[in-house]
């Protein structure tokens, strides 16, 4: 039987994304306020890789904003990117809705409340773990309620859907903006600015938490690309080929909930990426999760690191939030799927 | 009326079902302590192996109900099921599903899965699973000849590589009961098989069925709407109403007129196809 998905062509396909997934970012290191060719940028990565990050430091200045500045913000545009590319695709297969997206549907928002309110509490300060924590808690609160509101529906249409995504969405602003009233100016100015999404300035352990919880999670989705196969279909369906359900609906409400609440506590409200990176990958490497989950990651973390890239550049020396670029792009895209399924076009 | 059982206790049983009562909201409908308005009610029947089984009846008279039941999709509030005289809900989902296969009624499938990817679906429950990347486990021979055996049967190999999300009706249709069948049950459930389906291939699937049903001694158990077509390829025919049992038997036991016109709650009539002799039922 013809085109099925063998581990050759998956191990062919993942590669393929790795190498350029490498390529990108190399590519995106090249650009900036300072002109740092690509010949240099090869030559400080060599040497820090090989006489570690102070000695190739003392280079220069350029080799410092490389591996300081540039560098730790493409690989958190890149690992953030790829999470939410993975968390979409996940959502959309439980909710059989090609339109969902972790931003769209409100649950980065719930984590945005999650943790606006250790900021407004002082939680936030008492250790760097409780901000993802109770961004965690907000987005698997918010997550839960429109699971809820599905299951009341049993299969919800893609705009009833929607609709809870935009009530959810506004019913959080409301409460952002309560609490960031609550705050002093210059702590609100700080919460607003991350709402728009921002990549800026990563210290080390905020890199090494994020990249630790997004194994685990891109794991745990991993596990289940087959059952989540199974369960696009419908549930009924997937029950009575032998997948418990309930135990994966919940694994994958979890970890979806816990990779956006990571995600939002890094970098704020990123909207879209979840949504169209799935729908171009879904184009090109078919509908089976066991292919299309590592490629959304590996293509949602270059479209980040590219979209980081103009934002930081395109009005240099001024700065673009990351935020407001991907929904510059997103929401066209998005506005256009809505408008081409009218048409009769399946997405 | 009273329902009607026949005491063949020499054929092999496939389900036994006991004073089995189901309701999709119990809390609220049970206040009044019975099973009163419950999708069904106190209901009593037995599935032979090997044979067809066709669950008819009007409306939300708890039909595809039955089938979810059996499929132990939904599980009873009230009563026992057995499938081979085992209860239905000591077995493990996994092993349940290599023995008996679902075909869902009117399912849409919004993502684009190519047909030869949606029919291998089916051979989930035969796949061997764990470890860290247990959601990986890849295809093996065995599952792609079982497949193309499952598209082939119900004629659409040549559409193997078409995405299910741009199929027609019938198509899709089709793709569901080959994913059924790649999953290489004992007994198929099938929830109106026939329904978006021209009358080639009503046909067709009919026979199908009937053709595994005697090749292989497959228990297939059928919901229709379509009296007519039930009349003619099931072997034994289940009407509903209410959610209770009204009788259980030979088509021609099933399909008298006072009975249909009581239960359906309209004229008929009934004579005998020329050809078979199977009861036929015609509007006036």
């Amino acid at each position: 039987m013809p085109s099925l998905l063998t581990a050759t062509r998956w191990m062919a396909t993942v590669s393929a994304l790795a190498v350029a997934s490498v390529a990108t970012i190399l590519i995106c290191l090249h650009f900036g306020a300072e002109r740092i060719g690509l010949a240099d940028v090869a030559t400080i990565l060599w040497r820090a890789l090989h006489e570690g990050r102070l000695a190739a430091e003392s280079a220069g200045s350029s080799a410092v904003i490389l591996l300081e500045v540039r560098l730790p913000r493409l690989v958190l545009g890149f690992l953030v990117g790829g999470c939410l590319a993975a968390v979409g695709v996940t959502l959309q297969a439980m909710l059989r809705n090609p339109l969902a997206d972790p931003y769209v549907l409100g649950v980065s928002g719930g984590a945005a409340v999650g943790a606006s309110l250790a900021i407004v509490t002082g939680l936030s300060a008492a250790g760097a773990i409780w901000l993802p924590l109770s961004a965690f808690a907000g987005s698997l609160l918010s997550l839960a309620l429109l699971y809820r509101i599905a299951a009341a529906y049993g299969h919800l249409s893609v705009h009833t859907l929607l609709l809870a995504g935009v009530i959810i969405n506004a019913l959080f602003s409301a409460l952002i903006m309560f609490l960031t009233s609550l705050m002093d100016p210059t702590h609100a100015f700080r919460v607003l600015s991350w709402m728009l999404g921002s990549l800026a300035a990563p210290d080390d352990l905020s890199l090494s938490v994020v990249a630790t919880f997004l194994t685990i999670g891109g794991l745990l989705l991993a596990r289940q690309a087959l059952a989540l196969n199974l369960l696009t279909v419908g549930e009924d369906s997937a029950r009575s080929l032998g997948v418990d359900v309930e135990r994966v609906k919940r694994t994958l409400l979890v970890t979806t909930a816990l990779l956006t609440g990571v995600v939002v506590s890094v970098s704020g409200l990123i909207g879209f990426v979840g949504m169209a990176v799935p729908h171009a990958v879904r184009m090109l490497c078919g509908a089976d999760n066991r292919l299309l989950m590592p490629a959304c990651a590996f293509a949602g973390g270059m479209f980040l690191a590219i979209a980081d890239t103009v934002a930081r550049t395109a009005l240099a020396p001024a700065e673009l939030p990351v935020g407001v670029m991907t929904a510059l792009v997103g929401a066209p895209f998005f506005l256009y799927l809505l408008i081409a399924r009218k048409g009769g076009r399946a997405l | 009326m009273t329902a009607m059982t026949q005491p063949e206790r020499d054929a092999t049983v496939a389900y036994r079902v006991e004073h089995v009562a189901f309701s999709y909201e119990p809390r609220r409908e049970s206040a009044g302590g019975g099973t009163e308005g419950w999708a069904l009610r106190d209901l009593t029947c037995e599935v032979r192996e090997g044979k067809i089984l066709g669950i008819i009846g009007p409306n939300g008279s708890g039909k595809s109900t039955l089938l979810k039941l059996l499929g132990s999709i939904l599980l009873p509030q009230q009563g026992t099921i057995r499938l081979h005289e085992h209860a239905l809900d000591s077995f493990a989902r996994q092993d349940l599903a290599r023995i008996v296969a679902y075909v869902p009624q009117q399912s849409s499938v919004v993502f684009p899965f190519s047909l030869a990817e949606f029919v291998l679906m089916g051979r989930f429950p035969h796949r061997r699973t764990g470890g860290v990347l247990g959601g990986f486990g890849w295809e093996t021979a065995e599952d792609v000849r079982a497949a193309g055996q499952a598209l082939e049967a119900m004629d659409i190999l040549h559409l193997a590589d078409r995405a299910i999300s741009d199929v027609s009706g019938g198509e899709r249709q089709r793709a569901f009961i080959a994913r059924a069948l790649a999953q290489a049950p004992r007994v198929l459930l099938l929830d109106e098989p026939t329904v978006f389906l021209d009358l080639r291939h009503q046909v067709d699937i009919c026979a199908i069925m009937r053709r595994l049903n005697r090749e292989q001694g497959l228990t297939v158990v059928w919901v229709s709407h379509d009296l007519n077509l039930a009349g003619q390829y099931c072997d034994r025919l289940l009407l509903l109403q209410d959610g209770a049992l009204v009788r259980l038997g030979a088509p021609s036991a099933v399909l008298q007129p006072e009975v249909i016109e009581s239960v359906y709650r309209c004229p008929v009539l009934v004579d005998r196809h020329p050809a078979s002799g199977a009861p036929r039922v015609t509007l006036p």
